[in-house]
C-alpha cells in the first residue's frame, strides 16, 4: 500500500520538473565548481589551458593555496603579496559603512514614517527618485564632489556618498508602517524623549530589518568595485575587488593569486549567507510583493 | 495614563519632580532650559569657525581642488593657490603650512565643526525635544546626502556640461558638447550595445524566472528539494562581479582548452575567439547576466506567489481550469506587480552595465568597442581621458534622461501611473 502511494507522488511531471532543475542547479555550479578545480590545478596550467572541467586529478597540488597564505610561490621564491590588506580594508569598509547605514538610514526611515511634517512627501519622493537613478550615472558629480571635499583615496570619501542608502530607506520604512503608533505613544507616556523612543524601543523591535539589511549593504559592501576604484589609488588602500582586477595581466603572471584569491574572497559572504538565509530573502524580496 | 492635560502626545517632562507638565509649546517650555544653552554657547561659536575655515579652503580651491590635493601630496609648487612662490631654499612659515593642511584636509574642520555641534546639542537635548523638531533631526541624514551628493553635484554637472574643462583653465563653449556627442560614432555604438544588452537580459530574465519559479512552488515539485534549489541558485549572487567575470574571462578564453571551447569542440566544431565577435561576446555578457541574476529573479516571484491567496487556485481548479490555464489566467495577472519591479530594475541594471563588460575584457577597452556601454563611454572620456570632464558631464547627462524617460515610459505602459483607481 504505502509503496504504491509513493509511487503516485511521483508522476510523471515530478520526474521532468526535478530533472529540469537538477540540470540548472548543476549549471549554475559549473562555474563555480571550475573554478575550485583551478585553485588546485595552479595558474601555469590555466595560463595555458584556461578554465574547463578537466579533473587531471595526478596533477593537482596545493601550490596556489600555499601562496595565497604564506607568499611562497611555486619555485621556492618568497614574493609577497599585499591580498590580506585587501582583505583587512575590505572587511573595515563592509564592517564601519554598514554600522553606519543601518543607523542613518533607519533614523531617517523612522523620522519619515512616523512623524508629519512639512516637506515629508516631497522628501519621500526624493528618497524613491534617487533610489531609482543607477549610480553609475551620478558618479562623475560624485566624484567630483569627492575631490572638492579632499576625500580622494580616504574611506571616508568611499563610504560617505552611501551612509544613507535609499532602497535601505525604503525598506525600513515598508517595515515600520507595519509597527503601530500606540507603541510610540505608550513611549512617549512613559517618560521617553523622542530619540530615547527609536533607540529604547524602535531599535529592538527592528532587529529582523536590520538583519536583512545588513546583509544586503554588507554584500553591496564587499563587492563594489566602480566606486571604489575611482576614489582609491593608493595599493596600499585597495579593496579586494580592486585588488583582483589588478591582477588581470596578458602575461597570466599572477593567475595563482588571482583564482586562489577570487575563491577566498565568497568565503566571508557565504559564512554570512548561511548563518542569514532567512533574512537574506526577505530583504532582497521586501520591494518586489509590494511592487 | 494620560498627562494632567489630558495631551498623549504631550510629551510632558512627568519625571520632573516639581510636578509641572511642560507642555510642548514654546510658551511653557520652563525658563530655566530655555537659558540654559547661553552657558554652552561657546561650543556653537567654536563649531562656526571651524565650519567657515573648512568651508573658505573648500570654496577658494573650487574646481583646482584636485590640481591642489595633487600638487600638496606630491610636494609640488603650491604658488598657484595659495601665497607667492617659494624662493630656493625657503619653506613656508609655520603659521603658512597650517592653512596648507587645513586646506588639503579641507574636510577634517568640517567634520569637526559637526562634532561641536553635536556635542552643543547633547549638552542642550531639551532644545530638541519638542516633536516639531524630531522629525527634522530624524531626517537630517538624508538631507545632507541628497544635497551634498546629489542636487549639488547634479547641477554642477549641468553647468560643466556646457563647458570645456582643461587643466588650463574652464571656457564656455554652449553646446558642443551635446553636438560632439551626438556626432561621435562610438557614442552610437555604446548606445546600441547597452540597448541591446538590456532587451536581450530583459526577454531571458523575466519569463524564464517566472516559469521557474512557478514550477518550483508548484505540487510537482518535492519541497525539500525546492529548498535546495533556492539556496544553489542563490550562490552567484553571493560571488561578486569582480569573481564572476573573472571565471567568465577564464572560461570564454579563445586557449583551445578553455571549457566553452571544449563544449565547442564536443559538438564537433573549431574553437574560436569568444571575446573578438560581436555576438560571441555578447554571449559572453548575458549568460554572466544570466547566470547571477537567475536565481534572483525566482526568489522575487517566488515571494509574489506566495502572497496569492490559496482559494484562487482552489477556485480555478473546481472550475476545471487545467495548469496551464491556472497559470495564464490567475497567476500572470496577480504577478503584475512582481512583473513591474522585476522589469524595473532589470531595465536599469541593463542601461547602467558596466562592470560585467569591464571585468569580461578585463579593461574599459574591447575589441571594436564590442563591449562598450554607455557607462564605460562616460568612464572613458570622464577618467580615462584627460581634460574632458565636460563632455563626459553632458554624456552623464543624456544617459541620465534617457533612463527617466525609458521608466516613466515603462510605468505608463505597465499602467503603475497614471490610472488612480489601482493604488
Amino acid at each position: 500500500m504505502k509503496k504504491e502511494k509513493e509511487g503516485r507522488r511521483f508522476s510523471v511531471s515530478t520526474v521532468v520538473v526535478v530533472a529540469l532543475f537538477a540540470l540548472l542547479a548543476f549549471l549554475i555550479i559549473v562555474p563555480l565548481y571550475a573554478l575550485l578545480l583551478g585553485t588546485f590545478k595552479g595558474g601555469a596550467e590555466l595560463f595555458v589551458s584556461g578554465l574547463n572541467l578537466n579533473p587531471t586529478w595526478d596533477k593537482l597540488h596545493l601550490k596556489a593555496w600555499r601562496y595565497l597564505f604564506t607568499g611562497v610561490m611555486s619555485d621556492g621564491t618568497s614574493n609577497p603579496h599585499d591580498y590580506f590588506i585587501w582583505y583587512k580594508n575590505s572587511l573595515f569598509i563592509v564592517l564601519v559603512q554598514g554600522g553606519l547605514t543601518l543607523l542613518l538610514s533607519s533614523m531617517v526611515a523612522y523620522g519619515l514614517s512616523k512623524y508629519r511634517f512639512k516637506g515629508q512627501n516631497a522628501m519621500f519622493l526624493c528618497v524613491l527618485l534617487v533610489m531609482m537613478i543607477p549610480l553609475e550615472i551620478l558618479m562623475l558629480p560624485m566624484y567630483s564632489q569627492i575631490n572638492t571635499m579632499g576625500l580622494r583615496d580616504s574611506y571616508a570619501g568611499v563610504m560617505l556618498p552611501f551612509l544613507v542608502s535609499m532602497s535601505a530607506v525604503f525598506f525600513f520604512r515598508q517595515f515600520l508602517e507595519g509597527i503601530p503608533v500606540d507603541l510610540l505613544d505608550a513611549g512617549r507616556v512613559d517618560g521617553c524623549t523622542e530619540y530615547g523612543i527609536f533607540f529604547r524601543i524602535i531599535m529592538p523591535v527592528m532587529l529582523p530589518a536590520y538583519a536583512s539589511m545588513a546583509v544586503m549593504v554588507g554584500m553591496g559592501a564587499w563587492n563594489g568595485l566602480l566606486w571604489p576604484m575611482l576614489v582609491i589609488s593608493d595599493m596600499k588602500k585597495y579593496t579586494i575587488p580592486i585588488g583582483l582586477n589588478t591582477l588581470w595581466s596578458p602575461y597570466g603572471n599572477n593567475y595563482d593569486l588571482m583564482i586562489t584569491g577570487s575563491c577566498f574572497a565568497i568565503v566571508p559572504l557565504l559564512v554570512l549567507y548561511l548563518f542569514a538565509q532567512r533574512f537574506i530573502i526577505e530583504g532582497m524580496t521586501a520591494g518586489a510583493v509590494k511592487g | 495614563m494620560r498627562c494632567p492635560n489630558g495631551k498623549l502626545t504631550c510629551r510632558a517632562q512627568h519625571s520632573d519632580r516639581k510636578g509641572t507638565c511642560g507642555m510642548q509649546t514654546k510658551t511653557m517650555t520652563p525658563v530655566t532650559s530655555r537659558n540654559k544653552w547661553k552657558k554652552t554657547a561657546y561650543l556653537l561659536v567654536i563649531s562656526a569657525v571651524l565650519l567657515a575655515l573648512g568651508l573658505y579652503a573648500m570654496f577658494t580651491l573650487g574646481t583646482a581642488s584636485t590640481r591642489f590635493d595633487t600638487a600638496y601630496d606630491r610636494g609640488m609648487d603650491l604658488s598657484p593657490y595659495y601665497f607667492a612662490p617659494l624662493a630656493e631654499g625657503e619653506s613656508y612659515s609655520a603659521l603658512q603650512s597650517v592653512w596648507l593642511a587645513i586646506a588639503r584636509h579641507r574636510m577634517i574642520p568640517i567634520l569637526a565643526a559637526v562634532l561641536v555641534f553635536v556635542l552643543f546639542v547633547a549638552l542642550n537635548r531639551e532644545l530638541l525635544y519638542s516633536q516639531n523638531i524630531a522629525p527634522y533631526v530624524f531626517v537630517l541624514p538624508f538631507l545632507l546626502t541628497f544635497i551634498v551628493f546629489f542636487v549639488y553635484p547634479l547641477i554642477s554637472t549641468v553647468i560643466m556640461s556646457f563647458q570645456e574643462i582643461k587643466g588650463s583653465g574652464t571656457t564656455w563653449i554652449g553646446l558642443k558638447n551635446y553636438r560632439d556627442m551626438f556626432a561621435n560614432k562610438n557614442f552610437w555604438i555604446a548606445v546600441k550595445n547597452s540597448m541591446r544588452y538590456m532587451v536581450l537580459t530583459c526577454a531571458i530574465l523575466i519569463p524564464m524566472p517566472l516559469v521557474l519559479a512557478y514550477l518550483l512552488n508548484s505540487k510537482m515539485m518535492p519541497r525539500r528539494l525546492a529548498e535546495i534549489f533556492k539556496t544553489v541558485s542563490y550562490m552567484p549572487v553571493l560571488c561578486s562581479v569582480v569573481v564572476a567575470g573573472i571565471i567568465f574571462r577564464m572560461m570564454f578564453s579563445e586557449l583551445s582548452g578553455a571549457m566553452m571551447n571544449q563544449i565547442r569542440a564536443a559538438l564537433g566544431l573549431a574553437p574560436i575567439a569568444w571575446l573578438k565577435g560581436e555576438w560571441t561576446s555578447m554571449f559572453a555578457m548575458v549568460l554572466l547576466c544570466m547566470w547571477r541574476w537567475t536565481g534572483m529573479n525566482i526568489l522575487y516571484y517566488t515571494a509574489g506567489l506566495k502572497s496569492i491567496s490559496n482559494d484562487l487556485y482552489e477556485a480555478a481548479e473546481i472550475d476545471g481550469a487545467n495548469e496551464f490555464q491556472k497559470f495564464w489566467n490567475v497567476i500572470l495577472p496577480l504577478l503584475k506587480p512582481t512583473t513591474i519591479y522585476v522589469l524595473t530594475i532589470s531595465i536599469y541594471a541593463g542601461l547602467s552595465m558596466f562592470t560585467e563588460s569591464y571585468m569580461i575584457f578585463g579593461t574599459n577597452n574591447s575589441p571594436k568597442n564590442y563591449g562598450l556601454t554607455i557607462v564605460g563611454y562616460l568612464y572613458r572620456y570622464g577618467f580615462e581621458k584627460v581634460d574632458k570632464f565636460g563632455f563626459a558631464s553632458a554624456v552623464g547627462l543624456v544617459l541620465l534622461a534617457g533612463a527617466m524617460v525609458i521608466t516613466v515610459v515603462q510605468l505608463f505602459v505597465t499602467g503603475t501611473i497614471g490610472r488612480k483607481e489601482e493604488k
